[in-house]
């Protein structure tokens, strides 16, 4: 399977800010993690993230933030507008 | 078609580097958003006040500013709405002089929403796409099916699977192909998302999106010109994306910078519903980071936009004008609703009373001075969101069809006259 580039926003919620989630995302899944902006205060953290590799393993990294109380959404935010 | 120099770049709003005027919409290197950028230079020779006012009204009379090469070719006859003097609602909200920019008439869909999409469409045009695409869950929608039919292009209109089929009515009527997607809203999101990325779709907010987003200046721009050339001390401005605001402050200070208007003080202010006010918050908290809403709980849907993608934009926009921001509750809404269809004799959907409602407050809280002047922007028409104020405006009052009925419980004459 061709691997892929996805670029997504992380919002962390206060509970996770301390946590190295992005570390252990790399060493969980086969994929690429790289960071493109960053701002996190003691509330919220809000992080640019790109993620390569397979898109089966992207899916699966996606799926462990999310059950993580991460919220990952595509670059572009909210497609869907009224 | 000719080409004009006026429309120069995209340009990252974060590192401010240049890529070309194609359909991509994020910058490669820190996933800022592009916008339009332009050789001023060569408009300020071009446009007048002169050259402007001699043009047909709509609001392709500012064309050099706004992000196409050749003539429009969607949309040709969209914008140049009435802009309103409402001085009995002025009275009510306690202001000197109150404004109404009146988008609740744009054509053709009755929503500011046909701005943006007859420049994504033009665009799209031009570059070469024969199928275009938004996915939305109302105004969007219902304007890129009605314009996209107009100039024959084939549309898709996603939308989560559970949407009420009334919402989607006035989308399909246009023979737009309607696809209902099973699934979460982040999910249905992505998919979109990822349909944009991988086919040869102009999806008008996601890889339009800088040229969409630019539609909003005309608002901005014909506010001006209808005051007669000049910017207003007050503008309030509905916020779901954040978008229209960060775009009419940008027309003010392009007809700044081409000396079409004088550089007087002038202050942007945004108003949400406070079931998702994430731009309202961080306003209030003094911080420029938008804590997202994960769950929007409000009858204004078309705000109901839980991680604003320009939210930090706007907010900037506000804090540079000396703006504020307000938020306002589902009942204050429906009053706002109500007091400007009548005060002003318009009906607005709900975001319009989300605007009034805010507008009241910030007036209120001294925000807004009392002496001052303001322009309220109401961008879509209450026939679209009529549920919201159903059994809230009273009813009809019943009565047998004679004349004693009448004079008794309706409109009796001596009582009328003694009550002059």
């Amino acid at each position: 399977m061709a691997t892929q580039l996805t670029r997504f926003w992380l919002v962390f919620p206060h509970h996770l800010v301390t946590r190295p989630l992005v570390y252990e995302l790399a060493r969980e899944f086969a994929v690429v993690t790289n960071i493109r902006q960053a701002s996190v205060n003691a509330e919220v953290g809000i992080v640019s993230l790109s993620l390569e590799g397979e898109s089966e393993e992207i899916a699966k990294a996606v799926a462990w933030l999310e059950s993580l109380g991460v919220q990952v959404d595509p670059v572009e935010m909210n497609i869907i507008e009224s | 078609m000719k080409s004009t120099p006026f429309f120069s770049n995209l340009k990252c709003r974060e590192c401010g580097r240049l890529y070309p005027k194609q359909a991509i919409h994020v910058c490669d290197f820190d996933f800022g958003p592009l916008e339009a950028a332009y050789d001023y230079e060569a408009i300020g020779k071009a446009i007048s006040r002169k050259v402007i006012e001699s043009r047909p009204h709509t609001m392709w009379r500012y064309r050099e500013l706004l992000p196409i090469d050749g003539d429009p070719t969607v949309g040709a006859e969209v914008g140049f709405t009435p802009l309103i003097k409402a001085d009995r609602l002025a009275k009510i909200l306690g202001i000197r002089e109150l404004w109404i920019k009146n988008d609740t008439v744009n054509y053709p869909t009755l929503s500011f929403k046909d701005r943006v999409v007859s420049v994504a469409l033009s665009r799209a045009r031009e570059l070469g796409f024969e199928v275009v695409a938004c996915a939305s869950t109302g105004n969007l929608a219902n304007s890129v099916a009605a314009n996209a039919a107009a100039a024959g292009l084939k549309s898709y209109v996603l939308i989560p699977a559970d949407l009420e089929q009334g919402k989607v009515l006035g989308s399909l009527v246009y023979g737009t192909q309607v696809i209902g997607i099973h699934g979460a809203y982040d999910q249905v999101n992505r998919l979109c998302s990822e349909i944009a990325g991988k086919y040869g779709w102009g999806f008008v907010n996601v890889n339009l999106r800088p040229y969409y987003a630019e539609g909003s200046k005309t608002m901005g721009f014909e506010i001006c010109e209808q005051l007669g050339w000049r910017i207003p001390q007050h503008t309030v401005v509905p916020m779901a994306s954040g978008s229209l605001l960060t775009k009419i402050h940008k027309a003010y200070k392009e007809f700044i910078q081409l000396g079409i208007v004088a550089d007087t003080p002038f202050h942007m202010h945004g108003t949400q519903a406070s079931g998702c006010a994430p731009i309202s918050h961080a306003i209030k908290r003094g911080t420029d980071i938008v804590k997202p809403v994960s769950k929007p709980d409000t009858i204004v849907k078309s705000l109901a936009i839980g991680t604003p993608a320009d939210g930090y934009y706007a907010i900037h926009s506000m804090k540079q004008t000396g703006g504020s921001a307000e938020d306002v509750s589902d009942e204050e809404v429906v009053e706002g609703i109500c007091m400007l269809a009548e005060y002003a004799g318009i009906f607005a959907e709900t975001a319009g009373g989300v605007t009034v409602a805010g507008a009241r407050k910030l007036i209120e809280s001294g925000h807004i001075g009392a002496g001052d002047s303001a322009v309220l922007c109401i961008t879509g028409h209450g026939l679209k969101t009529q549920e919201a104020i159903v059994g809230k405006c009273g009813a009809p009052r019943l009565i047998a069809p004679n004349l004693r009925e009448f004079e008794e419980k309706i409109y009796a004459p001596d009582a009328a006259a003694a009550s002059l």
